[in-house]
């Protein structure tokens, strides 16, 4: 640890402020609280909210595991995990049963998280509005009123035109039937996850300057019409290349020189852990 | 001037018109007033000063609490300046500015104020269309935006469906909640009224959603079914109105407007800037739908044939009051009011 910086780098009035906001987002669940968002080392919208979000809520005992796109070994997350590193004692994993702090970028891990693990969550556009109101006062008023109206438009809109909901990621959710939040540009494969889950989430937008939580156990819907029931992506008739998985959120990888199309495990802890049981 | 509730029934063998008591007024205003601007009603010595006794700034379209871009408002010289309230003095004694002169004289001389409406009061009757004519600038879509919740008045009671609280002063929810269910508006500009980078469609069906349907297939059904109301070809739903011409954004937004079957449609210079063929399609379509839906309507225009064509009574506006109202057919031909006579035969 480099004793130069505070634990978790942010200096203890950051940390109690985001702690505070993180607190009243768990007592009114979906709703954006805004904070002080902070300078980090890091450019805004590379992960800056969750970054926050991690380093006021990690303890010397916790164990981290920093995911980015569903892998341990991007970029990002390797730098995210090794400033966290340097600057907190903690423990770090790729093994998504062992951490109790998770910070990720568009996937939940496949395993069901237990309640006393944390899963922060990269969100770079909190308000679900903004693609059917640019306005943010009109937006926070209609929040207020539970005027949602625009967003149904917008999936009906869909449905006129495709014939199906369009929105791959970041589809919009109903939680406690109250607020309608973005569960920031996770895939539709993952939006059950949310419902009613025993582990909390956490989701930071630090260019945004909001947090929003879904506390355990909260009821979490995907808006869908009656007749058109919500569905999450379908990977029949296709297996992880590396590990044989099947039932599991899978990337497709194109192969520029034999023009084939391979898939494998998004989660890349739970494809590791996989091989490592069968090895 | 007291509002006649009254329909007429003509007897042709008798030769005898019959006025009839009607039902309960779907929809009853008294003393509607709005100004833009602070100080008045009347400066000085008003009990209703110190504050707006209806919440000012709060109208339900648009989100910001003061709307942009009004020819009768932006333009204003004193609007941006915020005369106070014992008034600017260059302007207090300023018999020109205050008097009368073109625009200036809705003014108040003192605060610079300006009026849109002055107590206006009416009823409207199920089934009747209620038409409303005046000059440009004389509050006629002031008050058509009034009723649908779009600007907020000063002062004035609104009675809506037989409920007996006054609808201006229910919250904002409330107010969106009959707007929804009981209402529909078609404005003069589409783009008031319609949602450019949405389909036709979604436009129409946007009502139906706030009222809580969420049946895809009933959504389109219904979509589908107003189309044909309208006289648009269904495979055009799937385009954006912008594609559309005038005439046809307007029967758009006449379907959007009754897709809940509202109680009350308030039509707002519909026909304007439409050539003669394409208003008289558009004045069959609304013709036809008021007459077989049994809706009750207020008709808004400075078009004289239209207002023939499709008001049993109508009032006559100017400068935010009602200087005449009666039958239709007797303010057209027997006009009492000086302005009247002079509209009506600067016409015919």
């Amino acid at each position: 640890m480099n004793r130069d910086y505070n634990f978790a780098y942010l200096d203890e009035g950051a940390k109690k402020e985001i702690r505070r906001s993180i607190l009243k987002a768990v007592a009114i669940p979906g709703y954006q609280v805004p904070f002080g968002s902070r300078e980090l080392p890091i450019g805004r919208g590379w992960g800056t909210g969750g970054l926050q979000i991690t380093l006021s809520i990690l303890l010397p005992s916790d164990i981290l595991k920093v995911i980015d796109q569903g892998s341990d070994d991007s970029v990002n997350a390797v730098s995210i995990k090794r400033l966290i590193k340097e600057c907190a004692a903690v423990g770090v994993t790729t093994d998504s049963e062992a951490a109790t702090v998770i910070q990720t970028r568009h996937r939940i891990p496949e395993i069901p998280l237990r309640g006393d693990q944390i899963l922060v969550l990269q969100v770079p556009e909190p308000e679900p509005l903004r693609l059917v109101e640019g306005s943010d006062l009109v937006s926070r008023r209609m929040h207020g009123e539970k005027d949602y109206n625009l967003i149904w438009l917008r999936l009906f809109e869909d449905l006129i035109q495709f014939n199906e909901i369009t929105a791959a990621a970041g589809y919009p959710v109903m939680v406690h039937d109250r607020y309608v939040a973005s569960p920031s540009p996770i895939p539709r494969y993952d939006v059950p996850k949310l419902n009613m889950a025993q582990c909390l989430y956490l989701f930071g937008a630090g260019r945004e300057k909001k947090i929003y939580a879904i506390p355990p156990y909260t009821k979490v819907e995907a808006l869908s019409f009656d007749d058109v029931p919500f569905q999450v992506e379908s990977f029949a008739g296709h297996a992880c290349g590396k590990c044989g998985a099947r039932d599991v959120f899978l990337d497709e990888i194109y192969d520029e020189r034999t023009g084939e199309k391979y898939y494998q495990c998004s989660d890349s802890g739970y494809c590791e852990g996989r091989r490592r049981g069968a090895g | 001037m007291p509002d006649e509730p009254v329909l007429s029934l003509y007897n042709p063998q008798q030769g005898q018109e019959y006025l009839v008591e009607p039902d309960e007024p779907v929809l009853s205003l008294s003393g509607l007033t709005m100004y833009y601007g602070q100080g008045c009603p009347e400066c000085e010595g008003d009990p209703g000063r110190g504050g707006d006794p209806l919440r000012g700034g709060d109208p339900l379209r648009g989100g910001e609490p003061e709307r942009k871009g009004d020819p009768g408002r932006g333009g204003a010289p004193g609007r941006g300046g915020a005369p106070g309230r014992g008034g600017a003095p260059e302007r207090g004694g300023d018999p020109e500015r205050a008097g009368g002169v073109g625009l200036e004289k809705n003014r108040c001389p003192r605060c610079g104020a300006i009026w849109a409406l002055r107590g206006v009061s009416l009823s409207l009757f199920p089934g009747e269309v209620l038409g409303i004519v005046g000059e440009s600038g004389s509050g006629k879509s002031t008050l058509a935006r009034c009723l649908y919740f779009d600007e907020s008045p000063r002062a004035g009671t609104l009675r809506l469906l037989g409920r007996p609280e006054n609808a201006f002063l229910l919250s904002r929810q409330a107010r969106k909640q009959i707007r929804r269910e009981s209402m529909g508006m078609v404005y003069q500009n589409p783009l008031a009224g319609l949602k450019m980078d949405y389909s036709v469609a979604a436009n129409i069906a946007e009502n139906l959603i706030a009222a809580n349907c969420k049946n895809v297939a009933r959504l389109k059904q219904r979509v589908y079914e107003l189309l044909e109301i309208v006289e648009i070809p269904a495979y055009r739903g799937k385009e954006t109105p912008a594609s559309f011409s005038g005439g046809m954004q307007q029967r758009v937004q006449i379907a959007k407007a009754i897709a809940n079957r509202p109680g009350i449609l308030l039509l707002d210079e519909v026909t304007t800037g439409l050539d003669l063929s394409v208003q008289a399609k558009v004045l069959d379509v609304i013709k036809k739908i008021i007459r077989e839906a049994g809706i009750a309507a207020i008709l808004v225009s400075h078009d004289l044939a239209v207002i023939r064509l499709l008001a049993d009574r109508t009032l006559v506006m100017l400068d935010g009051e009602v200087i005449e109202r009666g039958l239709t057919d007797q303010i057209l031909e027997n006009p009492r009011h000086f302005y009247t006579q002079q509209l009506v035969y600067s016409l015919l």
